[in-house]
């Protein structure tokens, strides 16, 4: 135990961490150009191993540890040598406090990591929305219209589910969904002539008039990977019922089964809020004779059903709007100034950080405070 | 006292040069062009003096803020500006579009000009190295084949492009600019502007008429239609030409609108007369033409009594930031820097305590030059000193010279005065090349508009910058001293192993809260603290660095020359996290890109790397014995 302890404890694991650490965090960086920033943090950051893909192989080997293990290795080895090394003395209050800061910084940043939650709002002026979407992750609902006379009954299969030539089903869906092919990425185009031979037919709605091509998956904050799938629908016999082309570029695709109402759609994953927001205005201000951004705002009206609760706010740059745990930012919006785009970010570890702060600050100054008012008396007394 | 003599002969010597660089920015002419600068007008967002458009616009043409006049004697950028409002057909013949690029000229069939350079050293620095100026006469017949291929270019995105795309843009971009200050004015289709305003006045009430008339259905006097209308779109064209807003007005509630020359045509069919500000823009504009100094002089100082009519505040606020303009603090500043750099040399060479004493008094006196710089930009724009890369240069530096001025209170050993006066001149080098885009007083877009954030995270980081440079100065002065001079005993060595140390620990408690900062304004503003964008990653890369040379040292792993080593190393991580970062093109902090610097950022890390590999050369090689 005492050499584990040791080591686990050690200053030589701590640098070592570090500059692994600062390793990780400058190939990340750069990779963020391709991967987009959304992909590389996935890919170095919250990862325990960052995986080398061997070109044309399904094998993937670790060339660095990634930023689950050098935080973890880095807080258990702040939290022993706290408890193994350290000896309170006044003269160390600060660098106690300092250390304290730097674990509740990894803990905050390791429970955000987990917990964090990111999702978009896009509302039209005009009109009301219950619901965030986030676009890194989409899935294929069976919506069924005659569930009820007021309500609809949604079946959502998550993406990592769909993978070409593996069948989804769902116990209360009469029937079972065949993905024949998947695309992460794609461009949609007209079927004409010049439509290659090996692109899958499809014999319903949309597919009958276009098809999709596979296109590499991007990790650009600007741009969106279109999932696309060729599916099919078999009654419990194994008869078909018929191939569409679902796409996260396509609205809802209506049909029929049994006598019942059903559609579908690839779409991104909603998250149902119990209260509504109504946009009633967007702006866009510039400079005078400029077209510099001086302020971006939505002038939103939020209802809550549960509680009755209605009241307007303005959203604008550095003024969100913080309700029921999560946080409405202005983010973006659409060329025309009609629709805006809120971020809706759900954080739980978000107040760590201010604790860090108050630590490492005050930890700081009081030890390089006491280092320099020791030093500049030592001088005096020289001279 | 003669042991202050090389100080007081350095300040003597600074501020002769200090005051003759300010008389030099009034030129000697009947008329007066520094009045007339003074005159504020409304662009990129803010008011402004025209002696700043001037001096902005000739930058962003010519890459620099003073033209050569026909007997080769430098003339101020409000000289030539006076000219192109007013006289465009004059300023068409001055060579001021400077051409680099070989494939641009062979493109439009330039003439070959004479170069300074001769053709062995152009041969020598490679094609774009000799660079010729060209006036707008000359370039006029090619303006076609610019715009086309700059409008080519300008589809690409920036990467994509070739240099001679860039050069193509750039062109575009500074005859654009060109021209449409030269309709800024006046349209330039009368020679009379004031006559133009007086029958403009008189004939609004036929016009009107016959317009109306028109619309009514009833009978209208075709003439006076087809006048009114010819003047619309000339006023049309002129509007759209317009670069600033000239004329400004109040509203009841304080607040100032600003207007381009063309709505004169809207005032008059409104109110039937000209606004005063107008007219005197006018009639000064015909005493330009007319040659006439004592009617311009006049007229400039009836346009500043119509101004002040508005509000006072317009002169005076454009009268501070003229002051500015003249005083030049920046450019001052980096010629003081190498005097005390050149000083501090003299003394490691010969007579120590005297020279070293010039160093630091010229230190001091170009870090309240510097100091007083800041406070003009922060008065003019508004905002705590870094709101763009721009500023975060002088502040770099300016944080860095204070701090080595520190070091030199303390150690008297001119290390504090050398590294000043490197990291004070070296920043303001590179402040120097990054305003060569235009206004470096941009205002700030909506994202970073919030005074608390930029006055502590922006500030306080910066500060953090500028500490991990000095450290790495200084380790890297170190090296090379120690390892090819005699100078460094032990006890020399002791103390710049503390000042390091000092600065480190320094760097470490800005740069750590700063980022912090950071993380918490991005919640506030974002609900989320840590976003894992590429400058906050920089900033990162900076605690954690600071934070490996402290560790270090407390365990014990590295003694002096490591300390030095790694502190120099901290240069190369800081120059990424500057500037490295916005390289990259990506984030919420990507608001300057620049390629060219890749180059220089390339070199600078080339260079500490050397150093570094020179501090591995073991100690028994070394001339110093530390």
């Amino acid at each position: 135990m005492k050499p584990f302890i040791k080591f686990f404890s050690s200053l030589e694991l701590a640098i070592a961490c570090m500059v692994l650490g600062l390793v990780l965090v400058f190939v990340g960086t750069l990779d963020q150009v391709h991967l987009g920033i959304h992909g590389a943090t996935e890919r170095y950051f919250y990862s325990f191993f960052v995986m080398w893909e061997i070109p044309n192989s399904e094998v993937a080997i670790p060339y660095l540890p990634g930023g689950y293990t050098v935080g973890t290795t880095l807080l258990i080895n702040l939290i022993t040598a706290l408890f193994t090394r350290f000896r309170f003395s006044w003269k160390k209050a600060g660098v106690l406090m300092i250390h304290f800061g730097v674990i509740s910084l990894l803990i905050g940043e390791l429970v955000s990591s987990m917990m964090q939650v990111d999702s978009n709002m896009a509302i039209d002026e005009g009109a009301t929305k219950n619901y965030s979407e986030d676009r890194t992750i989409s899935e294929l609902v069976i919506i069924d219209h005659s569930h009820s006379t007021t309500t609809d009954r949604v079946y959502a299969f998550p993406k990592a589910m769909l993978k070409t030539n593996h069948d989804v089903r769902h116990e209360d869906l009469p029937f079972s969904i065949s993905i024949n092919q998947f695309m992460t990425n794609s461009v949609i185009r007209k079927r004409d002539e010049n439509t290659p031979s090996k692109s899958l037919i499809a014999n319903k709605d949309i597919g009958l008039d276009y098809y999709a091509i596979e296109t590499p998956k991007t990790g650009k904050m600007d741009e969106i990977n279109r999932n696309t799938a060729n599916l099919t629908i078999f009654d419990s016999e194994g008869n078909v019922a018929g191939t569409w082309l679902a796409s996260l570029a396509f609205p809802l695709q209506r049909f029929s089964f049994e006598g019942k109402d059903y559609s579908l759609q690839i779409r991104n994953k909603r998250y149902y809020h119990p209260f509504e927001i109504k946009l009633i205005d967007f702006s866009f201000d510039r400079y005078l004779g400029t077209n510099i951004p001086m302020n971006y705002s939505s002038m939103i009206e939020l209802t809550n059903y549960d509680t009755g609760e209605n009241r307007e706010f303005l959203i604008y740059m550095n003024h969100p709007l913080r309700y029921s745990g999560l946080t409405f930012f202005q983010s973006s919006f659409t060329p025309d100034e009609l629709t805006t785009i809120l971020q809706v970010v759900s954080n739980p570890g978000r107040h760590l950080p201010y604790i860090s702060c108050i630590l490492i600050f005050a930890g700081l100054s009081f030890q390089f405070g006491f280092g320099l008012i020791t030093f500049i008396g030592k001088r005096l007394k020289r001279s | 006292m003669k042991k202050r003599i090389p100080a007081i002969i350095a300040l003597t010597i600074f501020f002769a040069y200090f005051a003759s660089n300010y008389s030099k920015q009034s030129p000697r002419t009947e008329i007066e062009y520094t009045a007339f600068g003074k005159t504020p007008v409304h662009l990129n967002g803010r008011a402004q003096p025209l002696d700043s458009v001037a001096r902005n616009a000739l930058l962003s043409i010519q890459y620099k803020r003073t033209i050569r006049d026909e007997s080769g004697k430098k003339a101020p950028a409000i000289v030539w500006l006076t000219e192109l409002l007013m006289s465009p057909d004059l300023a068409h013949a001055r060579p001021i579009f400077k051409i680099t690029d070989e494939d641009i000229r062979s493109l439009l069939q330039l003439p070959k000009k004479p170069s300074k350079r001769n053709d062995l050293l152009i041969a020598l620095l490679g094609p774009g190295s000799a660079h010729f100026f060209y006036s707008f006469h000359e370039l006029a017949p090619s303006l076609k084949t610019i715009s086309e291929q700059a409008k080519k270019a300008g589809e690409l995105e920036d990467a994509q492009r070739s240099r001679f795309q860039k050069a193509v843009l750039k062109l575009a971009r500074a005859l654009s600019t060109y021209t449409s200050l030269s309709q800024t004015l006046h349209h330039g289709q009368v020679a009379s502007f004031s006559q133009e305003l007086q029958d403009l006045e008189a004939f609004a009430p036929a016009g009107i008429a016959a317009v109306n008339q028109r619309q009514m259905g009833q009978e209208f006097d075709e003439n006076d239609f087809n006048k009114i209308m010819n003047i619309g779109y000339l006023y049309q064209g002129f509007e759209q030409s317009g670069h600033f807003l000239s004329l400004p007005s109040k509203s009841e509630s304080g607040e100032f609108s600003w207007e381009k020359m063309s709505t004169v045509l809207s005032q008059i069919l409104q109110t039937g007369q000209a606004s005063e500000v107008a007219r005197s823009y006018a009639s000064i504009v015909d005493a330009y033409r007319n040659d006439d100094a004592n009617v311009f002089n006049e007229q400039v100082r009836a346009l500043h009594a119509d101004l002040n009519a508005i509000d006072r505040s317009l002169l005076s606020d454009s009268g501070v930031e003229l002051t500015f303009n003249f005083l030049e603090p920046f450019y001052i500043a980096s010629v003081g820097y190498v005097m005390a750099f050149i000083a501090v040399i003299i003394s490691w060479i010969r007579s120590p305590r005297r020279m070293n004493q010039a160093a630091y008094w010229l230190v001091i006196a170009c870090a309240v030059i510097h100091t007083i710089g800041m406070l003009f930009r922060m008065y003019i724009i508004g905002y705590a000193p870094v709101i763009n890369l721009y500023s975060s240069a002088i502040f770099v530096g300016w944080g860095a010279v204070l701090l080595a001025l520190g070091l030199e209170k303390f150690f008297k050993n001119s290390i504090g005065n050398a590294t000043a006066s490197i990291i004070g001149f070296s920043t303001l080098l590179v402040a120097h090349h990054l305003s060569a885009d235009g206004d470096t007083l941009e205002m700030l877009r909506a994202v970073l508009d919030n005074n608390f954030w930029l006055a502590t995270h922006v500030t306080i980081i910066t500060l953090g910058y500028s500490a991990t440079f000095l450290a790495g100065c200084i380790g890297f002065i170190f090296i090379l001293m120690s390892l090819f001079s005699d100078r460094i005993d032990k006890k020399s060595s002791r103390a710049f192993a503390t000042m390091v140390y000092g600065i480190v620990c320094f760097a470490m408690l800005f740069s750590f809260v700063g980022t912090i900062l950071g993380g918490i304004w991005a919640d506030q503003s974002w609900g989320r603290f840590w976003g894992w964008d590429p400058k906050e990653n920089g900033a990162l890369l900076i605690v954690i660095w600071n934070a490996i040379i402290l560790h270090a040292r407390w365990g014990g792993f590295v003694r002096t020359r490591g300390t030095m080593a790694m502190a120099i190393f901290g240069n190369v991580v800081f120059s990424w996290s500057w500037f490295g970062t916005n390289m990259l093109g990506i984030g919420l902090h990507a608001y300057g890109f620049m390629d060219k610097a890749f180059v220089y950022l390339a070199a600078f890390v080339a260079v500490n790397m050397l150093v570094i590999a020179l501090a591995a050369i073991p100690t028994k090689y070394w001339k110093s014995k530390i």
